[in-house]
């Protein structure tokens, strides 16, 4: 990576000043060696600012400054992701299967949930459902998948996220 | 929810019915589930993935061009930001130069596995978390605080998942112990939870931290996390304890969490209340020793709003929860200990004085319903008079930071329950790094 480093010639405005001022003082020197050869003092009226401060100017990384198109390549900063679970086959029909609904308990779904079932009972009556109340509220632990096996679910219903 | 499942190891998609969070509301009309039905049915028989196959997904590289450098930069700032991978603050490119160098920052190999962060479960690698810290301007020497951090993250205790999809207000907090702070220059004391020019590590680790929370875990507001108003959550909160200039006698916050003083290490936790304290004495008169004690009344205050669940056995949010981190500034502190207050002793103290007379608390609807639901039966009058806001005393943490002026307090309140806690790893060149540093950015500050 580019460091910060110190620009050797570069000069700020005040150093620039400084500059004038030392030339300044050469004139005043010509002049001073002159009044050897002429006796008329010469007086420079000029007020001379005598810097304080320095200024340092050091490079920061950053652009390069080549002229013409320029290509970035850079990371997705989402990173690498692993799919460890595939989803189940999809059921052809819910007529005669097991379907169990799974909650939180959160976000009212002591009513969503047995509306959702008791509009899916109407429309599969061979289907049997085993409410929300019958299994768990930690819906995202792992060992839920084995619970829902074990009580026979074809298909489960999970709500409600928030 | 498609990032929520992704943390459960499904690609990111899923057959689901999305609804209004009106539906979801006390007394909402369920007519929508009922217009909807079909779409339950189509999900459970019809809905088909595209991902097939267990594999780790690995996003290629991105290409963006200008017709010169700022040009470059600008659109990958315009792409980013439509990808939602921004903060919405300007990055840098994180150009395989700049992260080589943040690597520099680390002897662990780049492809390590740091943690996985949820709620997405994105894989964080030693170099994946140099990438963010290059883009907000990290140094090198930033990068051993960073992996600590996110190390933490992934402890499955802390529930990362768990808090950054909540609606609630969390934000990270990272308490650096050991050295390193004053080596990498973060902040301690005067404006520690703000910028600052001369101390800009917390910053721009805290903004990789969000980036990593956002992009890796997937908390992009509104879909990822549901927090409503998300504070703090540009920079978080890092910062350095203020070792240096403890009273004598208090031990550095990590000493608590089994570390030998001048150790190296993070703690996390996370808070939803960022609150200054003015906790000064009005100096009418009273003694030193008035002034501190009375103090505590007024930090008591604070620390009792909003109210926590009681925590009886078998139930109630507050159990075993640390409540928060209280920041006393080492001029407080200083005053304090003068006068014979340790930790222990403001711990004990501002437990008994954050109980609430039980009149007042049976008074608190949404407590009383939570304390009721988790403990059928259970009979308001035994309930002990005043009531406790939280389990034990040692739930309050206490951390010595902030600049050194008598006045203020602050509290970072409504805390988890784990504090993850992680040793910070150098690399052999870390005396070169920390000479490089100097070399740019000037001699260390002298903390006023």
């Amino acid at each position: 990576m580019a460091k910060e480093k110190e620009a050797p010639k570069e000069l700020s405005r005040r150093e620039f000043v400084k500059g004038a001022a030392v030339g300044a003082a050469a004139v005043a020197g010509a002049g001073a060696l002159a009044s050897c050869a002429a006796p008329t003092p010469e007086v420079i009226k000029e007020t001379v600012e005598v810097p304080v401060e320095v200024t340092k100017i050091v490079e920061v990384p950053g652009p390069p400054g080549e002229a013409g198109p320029v290509t970035l390549e850079v990371p997705d900063p989402s990173g690498a992701f692993e799919v460890t679970e595939l989803h189940a086959p999809r059921l052809d029909t819910l007529e005669g299967k097991t379907i169990c609904m799974l909650g939180n308990e959160s976000w009212q779904q002591q009513r969503t949930s047995p509306y959702i079932q008791e509009l899916l009972e109407k429309m599969y009556p061979t289907a049997t459902f085993i409410p929300y109340t019958e299994f768990p509220t930690e819906i995202n632990d792992k060992k839920i998948g084995g619970i829902v096996k074990d009580a026979g679910c074809d298909a489960v219903i999970i709500g409600n996220a928030g | 929810m498609k990032v929520t499942h992704s943390g459960l190891g499904f690609a990111p998609e899923l057959a689901f019915v999305n609804f209004p969070v009106t539906l979801f509301v006390a007394e909402s009309d369920l007519t929508p589930l009922k217009e909807r039905i079909e779409e339950f049915t189509y999900g459970l028989t019809k809905w088909e993935p595209e991902v097939t196959e267990t594999a780790i997904l690995t996003p290629p590289k991105v290409t963006v061009e200008g017709k010169d450098y700022e040009e470059a930069v600008a659109n990958m700032n315009r792409l980013f930001l439509r990808n939602q991978w921004s903060d919405g603050v300007p990055l840098l490119p994180a150009t395989k130069e700049r992260v080589d160098w943040i690597l520099t920052g680390t002897d662990l190999p780049r492809d390590k596995e740091i943690a996985r962060v949820g709620p997405r479960g994105g894989i964080a690698t030693v170099e994946s978390i140099a990438v963010p810290l290059a883009m907000t301007g990290g140094r090198p020497e930033y990068l051993p605080v960073l992996i600590a951090i996110v190390e933490g993250l992934g402890d499955p205790e802390f529930k990362t998942a768990s808090w950054q999809t909540t609606s609630r207000g969390t934000f990270l907090v990272a308490i650096v112990n050991g050295p390193i702070g004053k080596q990498i220059r973060l902040s301690k004391t005067f404006g520690c939870l703000g910028p600052d020019s001369q101390r800009p590590a917390g910053v721009r680790i805290g903004r990789a931290v969000r980036l990593i929370l956002q992009d890796m875990g997937g908390a992009t507001p509104g879909s990822g996390t549901m927090s409503c108003y998300g504070p703090n959550r540009t920079t978080n909160v890092v910062i350095s304890e203020d070792e240096e200039n403890l009273p004598a006698g208090w031990e550095p916050l990590n000493t608590e969490y089994g570390y030998a003083r001048g150790t190296n290490s993070v703690l996390l936790n996370v808070s939803c209340l960022a609150v200054n304290m003015w906790r000064r004495g009005n100096y009418i008169g009273e003694t030193l020793e008035e002034e501190q004690d009375e103090s505590f009344d007024v930090v008591a205050w604070y620390m009792r709003i909003p109210p926590k669940s009681y925590p009886v056995e078998g139930g109630g949010r507050g159990k075993g929860s640390p409540v928060g981190i209280y920041l006393i500034n080492s001029l407080v502190a200083e005053q304090m200990a003068s006068v014979g207050w340790t930790k222990e002793s403001i711990r004990q103290t501002l437990w008994e004085r954050t109980h609430t007379p039980l009149a007042e608390y049976l008074t608190y609807g949404r407590e009383v319903r939570k304390l009721k639901y988790d403990n059928p039966g259970i009979d308001l009058a035994t309930l002990p008079d005043p009531m406790p806001m939280y389990e034990k005393p040692e739930n309050l943490l206490i951390a010595i930071a902030g600049g050194r002026h008598p006045s203020q307090n602050f509290w970072l309140g409504e805390g988890r329950a784990v504090c993850p806690t992680a040793e910070i790893q150098l690399p052999a060149i870390w005396d070169q790094l920390i000479a490089e540093a100097e070399e740019d950015l000037g001699p260390i500050p002298i903390d006023p």
